[in-house]
């Protein structure tokens, strides 16, 4: 199985099409790091950190105290951020008053969508290309059953994702280093329980990383499905990228009106809503998107097997 | 002689049609099998069901005592193939592709790998790109990843197509030395009908998803029915007087020249009937009947009777 994972990885990355992908993620993140400096620069000096802080709580109280469509998750949420700028004052622990390296990471997540656009890419490609090649009668006349090759398919697209994020967080940490030096707060607040706790910034930025990918690791999966039914990789990408760019608005508009909305892929995808109490429909909660999640991975899977194995290769 | 390959009523049905009807035959050790077919006939079908990229609807092939069906591993391990064109990964080069056909099975060595490339001839451009390939060298690639896990059974569709004289005449040796010496079973299919000639023991002809005839190669060339080509000055009259004096032979006028189809010995009685009548003869030219003419003459016959 690993070697079959092998094959696999190396077909990703004798292609230059790969060095491209790679290179265009860096190029966008030096872009965005470029921005935020040529941004930052253009600002007047920063205040003291605990000027900030207490503005901030200012300005947290008044919406908590005037916005009457506030849900409770939310009211909570800005109460823990509250919580947490105190703890600041008390325990001078300084906030960032501008971008460091550690900030610029986290920034950088903002990018995820394109690292999952390249794991798209290779997802839908990785069955459908062998049929358009010709190839896949040399790989399925092998004494290997049709599930583990597919197997190591979709393992190979996940480590590719994993690759291409992993690119984008080092990618970032280097720039931001280089553009911003290497400080910034090596710890996090968190809210948790009604209590401030200290969290490493490392586990927290990787945290944001895996939370942020759900979204394009299900539609890679998806494409991957599409590639391995309809054995066409541009109807594959074509879907997919559609729907990464619109499906969450459509979704936050179909939720307007309607409760199913929940039970919609992309109502899902967003696991950092339940961190900020924007949930999208009201009671919907991290174990119920993980639940949907796994209920959309496991009928994504199946189709794809079960398609792949039973079929005529006549290409 | 033991069967390596057996297909027991094989039928195929897509959308409704019988594409392959009750196909049965076996294929020996040490033979070199050809299958032999108009195009649409169901040859490259019965090939892909045989290595397993495509599913039966009725029936089993068996191969080295492994149901194709339910015993989809073992069974096709004992088998090397190209399936039509033997398309590889352009983007690596010959020796990466066969890299990665050897990462598909058990126990194949560093040293296997180089052992094929020099038997097929490859060793100076294994490590240049396949896309700067040409035909003939993607052909000898595609033999040498069907040779790598040194199968019992060797399936190739159309081997010859895009070699050049030479590297014909040396595959088809190879062939043979393969079936012969090594005692693998062999099962080509070519259009090249004079190629299946040279290169199989045995070959089965298939029509509308039917196997019509299995002869031996041998069997073929026993038959002392020639065909003859004469030039003579009034091929009509000729024609009359040949009908009356020998109604059994099939008279035929080509070109203002009368075609027959007699055995050797007949010949001299033709010539002194037609100068007898005053025909002026300029040539009688035997034509040897090529192995195109008579699988064609098995197929129309075969439509004929159906």
């Amino acid at each position: 199985m690993v070697r079959l994972i092998q094959n696999e990885w190396i077909k990703i990355f004798k292609r230059p099409g790969t060095y491209v992908m790679i290179g265009l993620l860096v190029l966008m993140a030096g872009t965005f790091a470029g921005f935020t400096k040529y941004d930052e620069s253009k600002q007047k000096e920063a205040k003291n950190w605990q000027q900030i802080v207490k503005a901030e709580n200012a300005a947290y109280e008044k919406q908590i105290k005037e916005g009457y469509d506030l849900s409770k998750d939310r009211k909570e949420y800005l109460q823990g951020l509250i919580k947490v700028n105190e703890y600041r004052l008390e325990h001078n622990v300084p906030a960032d008053t501008k971008t460091t390296m550690l900030s610029f990471v986290e920034d950088g997540s903002e990018l995820l969508s394109f690292a999952g656009l390249f794991m798209i890419i290779i997802a839908a490609g990785i069955v459908a290309s062998e049929y358009t090649w010709g190839t896949i009668k040399l790989l399925l006349i092998r004494p290997i059953s049709r599930t583990k090759i597919l197997f190591s398919k979709y393992a190979a697209v996940v480590l590719f994702g994993l690759f291409m994020i992993s690119v984008l967080f080092l990618v970032s940490a280097l720039i931001g280093a280089i553009l911003f030096g290497a400080s910034g707060e090596a710890v996090h607040l968190a809210y948790e329980g009604g209590k401030v706790i200290e969290q490493s910034m490392f586990l927290y930025l990787l945290k944001v990383y895996l939370l942020k990918s759900a979204d394009v690791f299900m539609l890679a999966t998806m494409a991957f499905m599409i590639s391995a039914v309809f054995r066409s990789s541009s109807l594959a990408i074509g879907i997919s990228l559609f729907l990464l760019f619109i499906g969450t608005n459509v979704t936050m508009l179909i939720a307007i009106k309607y409760e199913w909305a929940k039970y919609l892929l992309f109502a899902n995808t967003n696991l950092l809503q339940f961190e900020n109490g924007r949930v999208l429909v009201e009671g919907m909660t991290f174990g119920f998107s993980l639940a949907v999640l796994a209920g959309y991975f496991i009928v994504f899977q199946l189709l794809a097997f079960i398609t792949f194995a039973k079929r005529d290769v006549a290409a | 002689m033991t069967a390596l390959v057996e297909l027991k009523n094989v039928t195929k049905v897509i959308k409704g049609k019988k594409i392959i009807d009750s196909l049965s035959f076996t294929i020996q050790k040490g033979e070199v099998f050809g299958f032999l077919g108009p195009n649409g006939a169901g040859k490259t079908t019965t090939i892909r069901m045989i290595v397993g990229l495509m599913k039966l609807t009725e029936g089993d092939i068996v191969i080295c005592g492994h149901s194709i069906q339910k015993d989809f591993e073992k069974a096709v391990s004992q088998i090397g193939a190209i399936v039509e064109n033997p398309e590889m990964y352009k983007f690596l080069s010959g020796y990466e592709n066969l890299q990665q056909y050897a990462r598909m099975q058990k126990g194949i060595t560093k040293a296997r790998i180089d052992d094929v490339i020099k038997l097929v001839g490859l060793s100076e451009r294994i490590h240049d790109k396949v896309k700067t390939y040409s035909l003939g060298m993607r052909q000898r690639l595609g033999i040498a990843q069907s040779l790598l896990h040194d199968p019992k059974i060797l399936i190739l569709d159309e081997p010859t197509n895009g070699l050049d004289p030479a590297g014909i005449k040396e595959i088809r040796q190879y062939i043979r030395d393969l079936a012969e010496k090594e005692g693998m079973a062999v099962i080509v299919s070519s259009h090249l009908l004079s190629e299946m000639e040279m290169i199989c023991d045995r070959i089965g002809i298939i029509q509308k998803g039917r196997l019509i005839n299995v002869q031996s190669v041998h069997d073929w060339e026993e038959d002392d029915r020639e065909a003859y080509s004469i030039e003579v000055n009034d091929s009509e009259t000729a024609a009359k007087q040949m009908a009356a004096a020998f109604p059994k032979t099939r008279v035929k006028i080509a070109g203002g020249r009368l075609s027959i189809e007699a055995e050797k010995e007949q010949i001299p009685a033709v010539i002194s009937l037609l100068a007898s009548k005053n025909i002026k003869i300029y040539e009688v030219k035997q034509l040897s009947k090529t192995l195109e003419e008579r699988f064609l003459e098995i197929t129309e016959k075969q439509e004929a009777v159906s």
